[in-house]
This record gives structure tokens, sequence and C-alpha cells, in this order.
């Protein structure tokens, strides 16, 4: 009974907005306050905000944030672009697949998939509307690219899966790495596909000379300095991640100063906007810690998992009816929301199973990836809607395909998990 | 908050007065938080290049970041974060609320969590006041005092209490005058807001 009533009041004040880490606090302290009294509510109350918050692992959200803030400050990501577009340009669609590249590029120095579709919007988008290209197919291709950011390392998704799950965050970051590299060629592909079905949808760039080509190669340095500042250490264990966070802010704000963008103004908004966002996440960590409690104490994870135990289907079709439950969940919610709200109750289930909670963390980021450019919460089209003033609908259309080709890549990731589980093994 | 008079319990109540202070101290709060985060980056840097250099990391980093400059980042920008509408809410379903339903569950949300953090920023003081009285030390290897972190606690706390405080008003007074009174989110397809989606 009181699970329902909490349950009830949940949804009741996500569905009005209020925003979701009070909602989730709100329900969960009824939710104490009703199984254990006010003085173990606030006892509750007395010690969880503080533990949010104070610890040294914690830091690499403000950080990855801030070193996302002065990569887009630097401009890297419109060279990135440029060199892409420089080596298959030329090929039809070749500006569109650039941007899928560019993409997994920019995913490589920040972990923030609306940044990173804000950027491509307004450096590969305007580039391939002046070539001719079909808006839908342009806008579709921006829009699934910046979810690479997503699953890229560093990917503030996976290190907030590392921080609930309490996992290794150095080998989550690392599993991301294959899939990421399958989800650019999944893009790549799908795109050569449509331009071999219409073919007027895209027409064929310009060719570049080898010595253009290599010129091109000078502006992709940097990115591969900050890479290897942040990925490189964490794989081969000079650093943790946690350091690596703060190397790569760091590295990307000599960046930012090499390029002569910062200035003390823009530096100021930078560290305000990281401030601002990590205090949202850490909110809704603290509202995911208060109605954790009551989920323990109430012994809902236990019964669901006792329950799931007991039916007599094989661990992969439960696996397959959870994936489907995230991909129809990411229709509606925010992905870090549905992080937050599921992980505590899934994965103990999804381990009795016998599922590894690496594979878990990068499987459900891919399938968020889907959310975050499907109708009606998509993040990532709403972005390119507001650079392109393209009317919604035509963007979803557009990115349709795409959302077929990332069914396909969990599917395959599903069947063959070593493709995201064997990069980690070696470190 | 649109610095609009709201009718609380028969009294008129000068949120726009209020609100407009509250958020010059949250601007404040907010620039501390981000000079934390600065600050986070410098030492980390510092301590694994002496660490590697010359064999002798800070012995105090991990304590300076985890008791003062994390709990500065989290609590002295929840509130500005409220103020801003950065703090991510579900907004496809309002739109096929009613606006006063829409106000009244918000101002009931508000309320309780206004209460909530009231709570916390009160637990926060106690302890500051525990901790002040008995001189209480992070470690014996590092004698830095705790109090401060209950300090940024109950202030961050106590500012964002008083700001859903005033959402509440705003919200309740907006669903008994039947208009808004107080701001509400952005929607997603115009949304100021939508960098922090899903990142």
């Amino acid at each position: 009974m009181t699970v329902t009533i909490v349950l009830l009041l949940l949804v009741v004040f996500l569905v009005i907005g209020l925003p979701v880490a009070l909602a989730m606090s709100v329900a969960g302290a009824a939710g104490l306050y009703l199984l254990g009294g006010s003085g173990f509510l606030v006892g509750i109350l007395r010690t969880s905000p503080l533990s949010t918050a104070n610890s040294y692992e914690i830091i690499t959200i403000p950080m990855f944030i801030l070193m996302a803030e002065f990569v887009i400050l630097s401009g890297v990501a419109r060279d990135l672009f440029r060199a892409a577009t420089i080596w298959v340009g030329r090929l039809r669609g070749g500006v569109a697949m650039a941007t899928a590249l560019a993409g997994a590029g920019f995913g490589a120095i920040s972990g923030s998939s609306t940044a990173a579709a804000a950027t491509l919007a307004s450096t590969s988008l305007p580039a391939m509307i002046e070539q001719g290209y079909d808006p839908k197919l342009a806008g579709g291709v921006v829009a699934i690219s910046g979810t690479l950011a997503m699953l890229i390392p560093p990917s503030i998704a996976l290190i907030l899966y590392g921080i609930i799950a309490d996992i290794p965050i150095g080998e989550l970051l690392i599993g991301g790495i294959i899939p990421g590299i399958i989800v650019t060629l999944a893009i790549i592909l799908t795109v050569a596909v449509l331009v071999r079905i219409e073919p007027a949808a895209a027409p064929a760039g310009r060719a570049y000379t080898m010595r253009e080509k290599f010129a091109s190669l000078t502006r992709v340095g940097p990115m591969l300095v900050l890479f290897l500042s942040v990925t490189g250490v964490i794989y081969s264990g000079i650093a943790t991640p946690t350091e690596a966070s703060g190397l790569g802010a760091f590295v990307a704000m000599l960046l930012a100063m090499w390029e002569r963008k910062l200035t003390l103004r823009t530096f100021f908004e930078a560290l305000r906007s990281t401030a601002q966002t990590s205090s949202m996440i850490l909110l809704i960590i603290l509202g995911a810690h208060i109605f954790g409690y009551f989920f323990t104490l109430s012994r809902v994870t236990n019964d669901l998992t006792a329950w799931v135990g007991g039916l007599d289907a094989p661990p992969m079709a439960i696996m397959v009816v959870i994936l489907l439950g995230y991909i129809v969940l990411g229709f509606f919610m925010d992905q870090i929301a549905i992080l937050i709200l599921t992980v505590p109750v899934m994965l103990p289930l999804v381990t009795q199973l016998g599922f590894d909670p690496v594979w878990f963390g990068v499987i459900i980021v891919v399938t968020a990836e889907v959310g975050m450019v499907t109708p009606p919460m998509g993040m990532n089209v709403f972005v390119v809607a507001r650079y392109t003033r393209r009317p919604l609908g035509e963007l979803f259309r557009g990115v349709m395909p795409h959302v077929w080709a990332h069914l396909i890549v969990i599917a395959l990731m599903t069947i063959f998990p070593a493709l995201i589980l064997w990069l980690p093994s070696t470190m | 908050m649109s610095g609009a008079n709201a009718m609380a319990g028969g009294q008129q109540v000068d949120e726009g007065m209020l609100s407009r202070g509250l958020g010059r101290f949250e601007h404040a709060c907010v620039a501390l938080a981000g000079l934390s985060i600065a600050v986070i980056m410098l030492v980390v840097v510092a301590d694994v290049t002496m660490r590697y250099l010359i064999h002798r990391p800070l012995s105090w980093s991990y304590d300076l970041i985890g008791s003062y400059l994390m709990v500065a980042v989290f609590f002295l920008a929840i509130s500005d974060t409220l103020q801003s509408h950065g703090h991510i809410a579900i907004d496809i379903f309002a739109p096929a609320f009613n606006r006063r339903i829409e106000h009244l569950g918000l101002g009931i949300g508000y309320g309780a969590s206004a209460v909530l953090i009231a709570v916390i920023a009160w637990q926060g003081w106690h302890r500051l006041v525990q901790a002040q009285a008995s001189g209480d030390l992070i470690s014996a290897t590092v004698p830095w005092p705790t109090w401060p972190t209950y300090a940024l606690l109950a202030l961050g706390s106590a500012a964002m209490a008083l700001r859903c405080a005033l959402r509440t008003l705003g919200h309740l007074g907006s669903a008994v005058a039947g208009r808004d009174l107080v701001g509400l989110p952005p929607r997603a397809e115009t949304g100021e807001h939508a960098g922090e989606h899903g990142e």
C-alpha cells in the first residue's frame, strides 16, 4: 500500500512538471515517513545530502562538464568537421559521413551529447544545406551523430552509471570505445544506403589533393592531445578517471587559451554553467539516494528480483524485455533521470540473471541514445530544430533510418557482449 | 520569478523584493561554486604533477576537495540553478493540463520540497553548531575544522528552501488568481535549459 502511494506521488509530481530531483526526494521522503516515522526520516536527511557531495570521486562530473565547456569555446570541433570533410567529402553523401566522424571526434573530447549536437548543427548543417543536401537527411545525421558523445569516453552518462552502480568508472569508459566506433560506422553505412536509394538527397562534393588532406590533419592534433590526456591516461593506468577528468579540463582550458578564445568573461561563464549543471546532476543523485532508501526499506527491489528469478524464462528473453522497456522510457524521459531511477532497481536483477554490470551500463547508454532522437522528448532533435528552423516532424523522420540502424547495433552488442567487454579486459 | 505580488493567507507578500534579494545572494553563491570548480581543477593538476615529477603528492588534496570544495559546488549552486529553471523536469505533459491545475500541483510540490529542504538546512545548522562547540577536525593528519562543511550545506539549502517557498507562493497565488504570477519553465522546443539534458 505504502509503495503504491509513494509511486503515485512520484508519478503525479513528475507529470505536473516538478523538477525530477525534487519529485524523487519528496516522494521518497513521504515513503520513509510512512515506513519509519519522522525520527527515521530526519536521520536520513541529516546524513544523505552531505554524503552525496562529500567525496573525491564525484569531481569527475564537474571536471568533464568543464572540459566540454572549454572544448566548445576553443572551436576545435569546427576544425574536426573541416578535416573530416576534406578526407571523405568527395564521396556522395561525404559531408554527412564527415559529420559522423566529427561527432565521434567531438565525443572523444567531450561527454555532452546536446553540446555535440549543437556544435555539429552550427557547423556541418549549414555546410550540407549549402551543398544541396536534403535537409531531412542533413538534420537526421547531425542529431544522431551528436549522441556519440554520450558513449565515447569521456561520457558523463557512463560516469553517472558507475557512481550509482558502484562499479569501476575506468572499465566503463574504456568499454564505450568499441561500441562508439561501431555506432559511428553504422551512421556512415546508413548514410551510404540512404544516398544509394535516393541519390538526389546528397550530391558528391569536391575532391581535395593529398597535400590539402595532410595539411588538414594539423588541426586534428589538439583533439588527439586531449583524447590522450583523458582516455589515454585512463587506459594506460597512469591516472585514475578522477585525476584524468581534472587533467582533461586543464588541457582543454590551455587549448582554449592557445586558440585565443578564453577571456575572463567566457571563463567565468563556463564556470557558472558547469556549477549549475553539476548541481543539477548532484541534486538528482540526492533524490535517488532518498528514494533508494525507501525502496530498500520497502523491499521492492528484493521482491522484484525474487519474482523475476522465479520466472521460467531464459535470461536473454528477460534482457530483451528490459531493453525494450528502456527504449520506451527514452521516448518520454530524460536520459539522466532514467539512469538514476532505474539502475538501483535493475542492476541487482541484471547481475542475478548473469549479465555483466559493465556490459549493462554501456548497453543502456546506447539504448538511451535512441531516446535522444525519438519523439516526443528527442532532445538532440530539438537542438537541431532550433538551429535549422526546420519542422520537428521532418527532422524526426530524417533520423528514423538511424534509429533502425541503432536497434541493429544494440542487438549485435546483446548477442556478442565481447564487443563491449573485450577492451576493458585488456586494461 | 516574475516579481509579482502574491497573496498568501490573506496577507500581501512582496515576493518581488524578496525574490530579487535572494537572486542577488544566489548569484554570489553560484560565483563561489564556479570558483571552487576552478580550484578543484588546479589542485588535481598540481597533485598529479607533483606525484609524477617529485613523487610527493599533495597530502591534503582529497580532504580539501571532498570536505569543502565539492560541497561548495553542490550546495552553493542548487538555488541559482532552480531559479534559472536548470533542474531538469519532464515538461511534455504540462500543456495537457488546465493552467490552474498545473500551478496548484507545482505549488503543492514546491511547498513539500521547501519543507524537506528546510529540514536539511536545519539539520546542517544543528551539525554546524555541534561541530563548532566540540572543535571537530577532519582528521588527525589534516587538522582542519569540519564546521565550514556544515555551514556551506546549511547556507545553500536555506537559500534553496526559501526559493522553493517563493515558488510555492507564486504558484498557489497563480492558481487562485487564474493568471501567471510566476514563470513556468521554458518548454523543451524553445528550451533555454536544453544544454543539461542527457549529458
